[in-house]
């Protein structure tokens, strides 16, 4: 049982996120690579595509025995504390990327300069002014179904109260063993749909984000990448609200089985397991299929008046290590990554900190108040 | 339609943005009454200052060519909105002036003028007709 969850939890979250975390050179705009501004007829130059691969191949090897070795003390250790090694596992591997990627990031820097590569053509910015009264992000109403989970999930609670035991577990292990108690009381019953609501909140602010975020489109063929961004937008906004959606299902099963509903334990460790892989898996998926920005949507489409002597504005002086934006010109709060897939703040904003850090306490509030009502 | 501007041109940017639009509507991408954004959501897209936008939307509000709405946002005027009146003709007599001097010190003849007028009323007439 202990080793087919290890070998459930390693093919479930390590492997699609060293998968994930290796192709990012390969799924980033082609104008740009490990955070610098390139040509796009530079993604043929054969040493960036040495330091792609020389990424990637890095990346696997290092991320493969990094995974064996925090999964060992859990194999060998008889203890419930070996399985805390796992997650640190995980943020290892990210830490190993930043190193590999301020690397290559380095030597991409080194033959940009090398090869003269700074733009000197025209910096032109283009901007769809229909952009947002297009199809771009999912209808909002779809967070409705949400509101209708964490109801029943409430009102369940309610109506079964008297049939609920009158000690419920609190927690489990990997194994799917209770492992503390506490006394059933209407407070603790309010744990599941706070969860929730905290979550849908979360959910939400992805989705704002996505809406509200910059569009940038690349001025040799402004159609398809307007098209490109719109798609990689509505596509990431249905995953963001499918995502909490089984989160929040999730959440609602796990209360049933606190009240002693569902008591086979391969459905408690299963269950969660399951969900996370189905939501890693579809992340890696999507990333492949769109790339950032959609700049892998519609590739197949001839550029009908591609006009390569036009070129993007570099704005790689606005990017620090080429993961932080800071332009105090810029009066957008969200704007896209240069390095792997999805959004990030304009670190000059004010309300990108008041954000961050509102997010931050809201998060140690939560895990400070359900504690309390946990015990 | 696609606003273009460029950053390193000597033209300023609410005058290229306010050029932009003007065309836009002149050729047809533009439709009347189309939703223009927001300043602060155009500002952002653009990644320029909040005051720039609002200058070039202030001159096209001014000269008629968009109506700015408290709920609606920003559209385009309707097309029976955007006429030649008394005011636009004498600022397009003052405008021009200086530009017919110049030409006219460098000896170009009436015709020779009338031919680049009549250039780009076509080429503007049939990008027009080409969106039809």
């Amino acid at each position: 049982m202990k080793t087919l969850i290890i070998l459930l939890i390693y093919l479930t979250c390590y492997i699609p996120t060293l998968i994930l975390l290796a192709i990012i050179p390969y799924i980033t705009r082609k104008t740009v690579c490990f955070g610098i501004c390139i040509p796009e007829e530079a993604h043929s130059n054969s040493d960036i595509i040495r330091i792609k691969k020389a990424y990637l191949n890095k990346m696997i090897l290092c991320g493969i025995l990094l995974s064996i070795a925090s999964l060992f003390p859990a194999i060998i250790m008889r203890s419930e504390d070996a399985y805390s090694f796992l997650p640190a596992g995980i943020l290892l591997m990210v830490a190993i990327m930043y190193i590999f990627y301020f690397k290559s990031r380095n030597q991409v820097k080194y033959i940009k300069s090398k090869m003269n590569w700074v733009n000197e053509s025209s910096q032109v910015i283009i901007v769809d002014t229909s952009f947002r009264n297009k199809k771009h992000i999912a209808s909002p109403m779809w967070f409705m179904l949400y509101v209708l989970v964490i109801i029943i999930t409430i009102i369940s609670a309610y109506v079964l109260y008297d049939t609920i035991p009158n000690r419920i577990p609190s927690g489990w292990n990997f194994n799917g063993e209770v492992k503390g108690w506490m006394q059933k009381s209407y407070a603790s019953l309010l744990w599941a749909p706070m969860v929730q609501t905290f979550l849908m909140i979360v959910m939400v602010l992805s989705y704002w984000m996505i809406g509200k975020s910059k569009q940038i489109i690349d001025p040799a063929n402004p159609r398809k990448s307007s098209d490109q961004n719109r798609s990689f937008r509505y596509m990431w906004s249905i995953y963001i609200i499918i995502t909490g959606f089984v989160l929040t299902i999730m959440i609602c099963s796990l209360q049933l089985s606190m009240f002693g509903f569902i008591k086979n334990k391969l459905v408690i460790t299963i269950l969660p397991l399951a969900s996370v892989f189905c939501i890693v898996v579809a992340a890696l998926i999507l990333s492949i299929i769109t790339g950032q920005s959609g700049s892998r949507l519609f590739t197949n489409k001839a550029a009908p008046s591609s006009d390569s002597k036009i070129s993007s504005r570099d704005d790689d002086i606005y990017w620090k290590l080429g993961l932080f934006y800071y332009n105090p010109d810029d009066p957008s709060i969200f704007i896209e990554k240069r390095f792997g897939i999805g959004w990030t703040n304009n670190w000059s904003r004010p309300i990108s900190w008041i954000l961050t850090f509102g997010l931050l306490a809201f998060i140690t509030g939560f895990i400070v108040l359900s504690n309390t009502l946990v015990k | 339609m696609f606003l273009k501007l460029d950053l390193q041109s000597e033209t300023p940017i609410y005058i290229q943005l306010k050029m932009q639009i003007i065309e836009g509507i002149a050729t047809g991408s533009l439709a009347p009454n189309e939703p223009l954004p927001s300043v602060r959501q155009l500002a952002s897209d653009l990644g320029i200052n909040l005051h720039t936008v609002n200058k070039a939307y202030a001159m096209l509000k001014q000269d008629g060519f968009i109506i700015i709405h408290r709920q609606k946002g920003v559209v385009v005027s309707p097309s029976e909105d955007i006429k030649v009146t008394y005011e636009y003709l004498s600022q397009l007599k003052s405008n021009i002036k200086p530009i017919i001097t110049e030409a006219f010190c460098r000896g170009m003849s009436i015709d020779e003028f009338n031919m680049i007028c009549k250039d780009i009323f076509t080429t503007l007439k049939s990008s027009k007709t080409d969106r039809r």
